[in-house]
């Protein structure tokens, strides 16, 4: 059993960083703190030592994939999650970074009306022919520009992949 | 519109309305191909950088260690609290017995007190090897690491042999969280939700097919 002082100094130092990762993965805040703590409970039972915060990091995302694991096909894909295994394969820290590559690349390079079809269904959640009635555009091209927006971000980290 | 990107707009139409498809279709639809599997994967991380981008509320992290303090720490203070409320119980049926036997209680007490010495010993050295048995089975993280490496530590652990039926799975990566206090066949449970994965064992024999 940790003692009580060092988990609360952990928990402190590290709950921040640490619920904003499962709510990136889960997108809902009482899953969230559910995963979080049950991380802190772990470490509470079986910890001898003070555990890194890498491994308190991987140990949430852990988290996250077992109970993404648990839900239905359609709800994984009704919140864009991911349905393969492998996927959560790189460390955390990488692909954090990632993310950051591509609020960056859209900030940058996305111009209209990608950029606002963008907006619409990854930030606000709507379809595509609620875009399309939003923007008074058809609903074929809606998704001819989403797909193109989608495309883009994919060809820049081919090229990025490449370059390295 | 050529067949991937006729692909790709069938994935994104399944994705407007999921309810609408059984499994099946859905599956069909994510794996048609490559590309499809990958525009999927970018969406994941475009919505993942979308939630981070847009989670700027402030984080109660005062709130949320009293929330973690009163769910794992008031069971424990509820029992001491128990333990404390049972010695004054006890105390008050003493002091209403006679002197004589006050007197046996206090004898009982002496040579109790002697007991607890040694009894005090033992449970310091059984919380010793507990806390030795505690570190031996505390959790290990293999991080992007080969499987051979893997079933190669589990085998020594939990002593049995592996074989690989197919001689490639050595060289699969995977991220996986070891909770040493599961028994075998747990863990290969666990490890046979990797798609590419697919251990059974034998007596004492692991075999990777």
């Amino acid at each position: 059993m940790l003692d009580k002082r060092l988990l609360e100094r952990l928990f402190r130092q590290n709950y921040s960083g640490m619920i904003r990762l499962a709510r990136t993965i889960l997108g809902d805040d009482g899953e969230a703190e559910d995963v979080v703590q049950d991380v802190f409970v772990r470490v509470m039972e079986t910890g001898t030592s003070e555990p890194t915060p890498a491994y308190l990091y991987a140990s949430v995302r852990y988290g996250c994939i077992n109970l993404i694991r648990q839900k239905r096909l359609h709800e994984q894909v009704h919140e864009l999650m991911p349905v393969d295994v492998e996927f959560d394969m790189q460390p955390v820290e990488q692909q954090t970074d990632r993310l950051d590559r591509i609020a960056a690349f859209v900030d940058e390079w996305l111009k209209e009306p990608h950029r606002s079809i963008f907006h619409l269904r990854f930030d606000l959640d709507l379809t595509v022919s609620e875009i399309a009635k939003r923007l008074e555009m058809n609903p074929n091209t809606t998704y001819k520009y989403l797909m193109q927006c989608i495309q883009q971000i994919r060809q820049f980290f081919m090229n990025a992949d490449v370059k390295h | 519109m050529n067949n991937s990107e006729d692909n790709i707009r069938k994935l994104l139409e399944m994705l407007d309305n999921p309810d609408a498809y059984s499994e099946q279709e859905i599956r069909d639809i994510m794996d048609r191909d490559e590309e499809t599997r990958e525009t999927y994967r970018m969406m994941v991380d475009i919505k993942r950088t979308s939630r981070r981008k847009t989670d700027d509320r402030p984080v109660d992290v005062d709130a949320a260690w009293k929330r973690f303090e009163k769910a794992h720490y008031s069971t424990r203070r509820h029992s001491v609290l128990m333990k404390i409320a049972a010695g004054f119980v006890g105390f008050l049926f003493v002091s209403g017995l006679s002197f004589a036997a006050v007197t046996m209680v206090r004898h009982y007490n002496e040579r109790h007190e002697s007991e607890q010495v040694s009894a005090t010993e033992a449970v310091k050295g059984s919380s010793e090897s507990e806390m030795e048995t505690m570190t031996d089975l505390a959790p290990v993280t293999f991080s992007n690491a080969p499987l051979e490496q893997i079933l190669s530590d589990m085998s020594e652990f939990y002593g049995v042999t592996v074989e690989y039926g197919n001689s490639d799975a050595r060289t699969l990566r995977f991220y996986y969280e070891w909770n040493r206090q599961s028994d075998i066949e747990e863990v290969i449970d666990d490890l046979n939700r990797f798609a590419k994965l697919n251990i059974t064992k034998n007596n004492n024999k692991l075999i990777v097919e």
